[in-house]
Formats: structure tokens, sequence, C-alpha cells
């Protein structure tokens, strides 16, 4: 998908810091990243008309709340919900389509909420729907069904775990470069190879870090964002997947980009060759190396070779990787943290984690089968 | 006395649960009931499309390809082969002893339409356990319902027994 009408940028990033546990009421911190988000922008909250408030746990705030908090009086368009990229999109779509002008999209995270498990009736046991074909044989959780995927994909192009280490720790040098990253310390490949084994093939360090915060971006009109402090940087294309009804199981693409990649490639007018950096969702460090290969970034089964050794994908490389340290690293942002590197990167003010180029970004958000994708740009 | 339920969601729930011998099983619905009515009969059937010619598994009412409802039930052989496995060194799931193996099975009959039975792998050790390992159906008993479950076929090589 892409905008009809008018460019649609990014233009302010606001963050709280990410902590281990909640140290403040969820609604004073979403207030507070999103005031960041304006004053990064140079926008008054008063001119903001739209909101988009992403929270993954149980009960959620009240949006008006929030609203309210940071300013907002003249609220045209509010949606809820999504995850990374793909709220922007919606944003960008509101936006073109006259429903408002400027779109606080943040995310909350708090992780006091219980991961989700397996709904079993606590008296007897019973599993209904899908999950009563493997709840009975102890397959549970999104872990394990990476796992299968995982040992699948490096079975099926003989690829190493000790080739696709270099991935978390790239990202996890990476992440001692961002001050927002809740992981300070190196990793070796010998400290990954000797991470506990969770499930078979997935180690403690193929999983990302759960913390807390808010964090939040602000997209507005192309004519606007130009007279605002950064370089606007442009959402130009977006896709989510074709979800079956069986997504758990969604058939593999085993050639070339996915219909996905082919869709926003094609409307951002550009190809898999001009993406400069690429911010791969990282909720498991598998999640990568698929999601290269379905944008069509590296052909079919090369991940474990362009990443072995660190040198293609580190800050400096020929196309560096999650530049904040991703999700494994600076925290689970819910793909948000993604977009807000990928924008401080493209308008050049990513400190000493600046790439070299940095025009283009593509970015994923969620499972690799599942999920959703965009391209930003400064032009 | 309380009706306090354990909460599946700690970990203590879920020793309370195994402490009870709570397992998970199956709750089958209208479109799931023909599977485990053939799993009680000792038989492994999966759903057939005869408009697009494919198996699909997990069952659905209508087909995922073509959406056609005339949608058949099918015995198939019980072999296949290993598609993918895990090795779960944690409590994943109430019921269950860790260690344990979750594979996923392609039946030999429905080899390319993408079908996956999920399954433990047992009559081996966990470090026996291979990639395109061959594999047939038996069927366990558990709290009084039978459950599909998958071991090493004749023809598997077996590290540990040579």
């Amino acid at each position: 998908m892409k905008t009809d009408h008018m460019k649609v940028a990014i233009v302010g990033c606001g963050y709280t810091k990410a902590t281990r546990k909640l140290e403040k009421p969820e609604t004073e911190i979403a207030i507070e990243a999103c005031l960041m988000a304006a004053q990064d922008a140079g926008m008054d909250p008063s001119e903001i008309d739209g909101i988009n408030v992403q929270v993954h746990h149980y009960p959620p705030p009240e949006t008006q709340t929030i609203a309210q908090g940071i300013g907002i009086t003249n609220l045209r368009w509010n949606q809820d919900g999504g995850l990374g990229i793909l709220p922007a999109g919606v944003a960008a779509q509101a936006i073109d389509a006259g429903e408002c002008n400027s779109v606080l999209v943040v995310k909350i995270m708090n992780t006091i909420a219980p991961i989700s498990t397996p709904q079993i009736d606590p008296s007897t046991g019973r599993v209904g729907d899908w999950q009563q074909f493997e709840v009975p044989y102890g397959l549970g959780f999104s872990m394990q069904r990476v796992g299968l995927m995982a040992r699948k994909y490096m079975h099926r192009y003989n690829i190493k775990q000790e080739q696709l280490a270099w991935i978390p720790i790239v990202q996890r040098e990476h992440a001692l470069m961002n001050p927002w990253a809740v992981m300070d310390s190196p990793m070796t490949l010998d400290d990954y190879m000797n991470s506990r084994i969770i499930s078979d093939p997935v180690r403690l360090f193929d999983c990302d870090m759960p913390v807390n915060g808010a964090f939040a971006f602000l997209m507005t009109r192309e004519d606007r964002a130009k007279e605002l402090n950064h370089k606007p940087v442009y959402l130009k294309s977006w896709a989510g997947s074709e979800v079956t009804k069986r997504d758990q199981l969604n058939a593999e693409y085993l050639e070339g980009p996915t219909p996905l990649a082919l869709e926003i490639y094609k409307d951002a007018q550009l190809g898999p060759k001009d993406m400069d950096l690429w911010y791969m969702y990282d909720g498991f460090s598998y999640f990568v190396p698929m999601w290269m290969e379905n944008l069509g970034l590296i052909p079919r089964g090369e991940a474990g070779n362009y990443v072995e050794g660190g040198d293609n994908i580190r800050a400096g490389g020929e196309h560096p990787i999650n530049t904040h340290g991703g999700q494994l690293s600076e925290g689970r942002l819910h793909g948000h943290g993604h977009v807000l590197e990928a924008v401080q990167q493209l308008r050049g003010n990513a400190g000493i984690r600046q790439a070299n180029t940095a025009n283009t970004a593509i970015i994923s958000s969620v499972f690799p089968w599942t999920g959703a994708a965009g391209i930003l740009s400064v032009e | 006395m309380t009706n306090e339920k354990p909460n599946v969601q700690t970990r203590e729930g879920q020793e309370q649960m195994k402490a009870l011998g709570i397992k998970p099983l199956p709750d089958p619905d209208a479109t799931t009931q023909p599977y485990w009515d053939a799993a009680m009969n000792e038989e492994l059937k999966i759903q057939f499309c005869s408009a697009c010619n494919q198996y699909q598994h997990p069952p659905m009412p209508t087909c995922e390809r073509c959406e056609a409802s005339k949608i058949e039930w099918r015995s198939i052989s019980g072999k296949g082969i290993i598609y993918s496995f895990i090795i779960d060194r944690r409590l994943m799931t109430t019921g269950f002893d860790e260690p344990y193996v979750v594979a996923q099975i392609n039946p030999i009959e429905a080899e390319h339409d993408d079908v996956r039975i999920t399954t433990n792998i047992k009559g081996c050790e966990l470090t026996d356990v291979y990639m395109d390992m061959p594999v047939e159906v038996f069927f366990e008993e558990v709290n009084g319902v039978k459950l599909p479950q998958f071991k090493p076929a004749p023809d598997a090589i077996i590290k540990s027994q040579q």
C-alpha cells in the first residue's frame, strides 16, 4: 500500500527509558513519550489531531486520558492497535484521506501481564480450537513454533548455528552504542554457543529481552513536515501478509521474495538493492535471516554465509542490520524500536551509530510468515 | 473447602495440575470429531478435498485452498517422515516432563500438500531423532483418550542401538 494524494512523513521520535520493571504508571510514560516526540519535531501538541495507541496487555489504559494528557484538544482520528510498521501505514492512510493531519503512534510495553499460555481448562485439561492438535503434545508457545521453523530452515539450506550466531552478536555490538538499550555487556561467539538451550535449537540468547516503557513517533503531511525541526522521513510503502485460516502453518515460500515484499517494492518504486539499512524484526533471532530472504534482500539460503563473521551486517558494513541492537539487545519494543532507529539514521542523527549511507530503510514487523513490512526514505 | 482451580498461567498451577494427573487433551468440536473418533479406533484419518485433490490438516469446515465444502475423511497409512522437531529442555506445557521432543510429521500420502501432524517421538532416545527420519503412527491412551503418536519406522537409523 502507499499514500495516493501526498507524501506522509515521520517527523518526531520519543522514548522513555526502557526498564526491566515498570517504574511509572503506563499512562504517564505514554504521555511522556508522546510529548517528547512532539517536542523533537517542533510541533505544538494542540496541533496533533490523531492517535494510535498499541497495548498488548490487559487491562489497557484509556486512550482519551493519554490524548488529554498530551494536550490534544481536537482528536479527529483514533485507531488503536497494530504492531511495528503496520500502524504507521494505517496512520499514513488516515492522513492521506484527510481524516486528520498529524498522528502520534505510541507503543506501551508493560511486562506485568502474563505471557500468553495455551487455553487449557484447568479442571479437565481439555483444549479446543486448533490448539487441540498441538497442546496435547506439549506444543503451546511461540518459541517452540519458532524452533520448528528454525530447524527446518537450517536443515534445508545447511546453515549452522555458529553462522546465525553473528546476528545476536552484532546486534549486541550495536546495543553497546545505544544509550536506550538494556543490554550493556558484549557477547562473544562462545557466550552465544554456551547460552542455555530452551527449546532446542532455540537458546536463551535467541530470545528478545522483555522491557517496560513507552515509545512514540509523530507523523504528518509532507507540506507540514518540511517546516519542522528535522529532515522528513517518508513512509514510501507498507503491506501486511495475507493471513490464511491456519496462520501458524502458513505455507513456506522457497523461491524469491514473498508477495508482501513484491508489493512494497512496487509501491515504493524501489527494489531490494536500493535498501541501505535493514531493520528485521527479531522477537527471536531466527526471524532475521528468514525476513532477509522473504524480502529478497539476499537469495534463499544465503543468510548463513551473509551474516557469518558479522562484517556485512555491522554498522559500517554493506547493510547494517538492526543498528540499535534490536529486540534481542535494545529490548522488546514490538517493532517500535526498529522504526524509531530507522528514522534517526535516515535523518542523520544516530550519533556514534550513524551508518555511512542512510537514504532508505526497510523494516519488517512480527513473524516472517504472517507479519508486515514497509519502506522509509528521505525522498 | 475451596473451589480454586489451578492457575495454568503459573508454574505452581502447572505443578498442581500435574499432581492431580490432569494432562492436556483434545476438546473436539464438530469439525475435529472425526479425527479423534478414528484415533479411538486406532486409525489415522485426515481431511481430503476431492475438488483440488489435496489433503489438509488440521481439519477445517471447508477446503482451505478452494473453499469447497465437499471435504472427505480418508484413512492414511500412518507412515511419514519428520519435517522438523524441537527438544524442549524446560517445562513448557503442563503434563509434560522435560526434556521431551515435539515433531511435525509429513505423512507419505500428503508429502506435497503442506500437511504437518504434530506429535511426540517415542520409542527411541531424544538424541536419536533426526530430520527426515522415517516414522510410523501408534496410539497412546491418556486418561481414556487415544492420541496418535509416532515412533521410528523399521527403516529408521537408531544411533543409540548401533
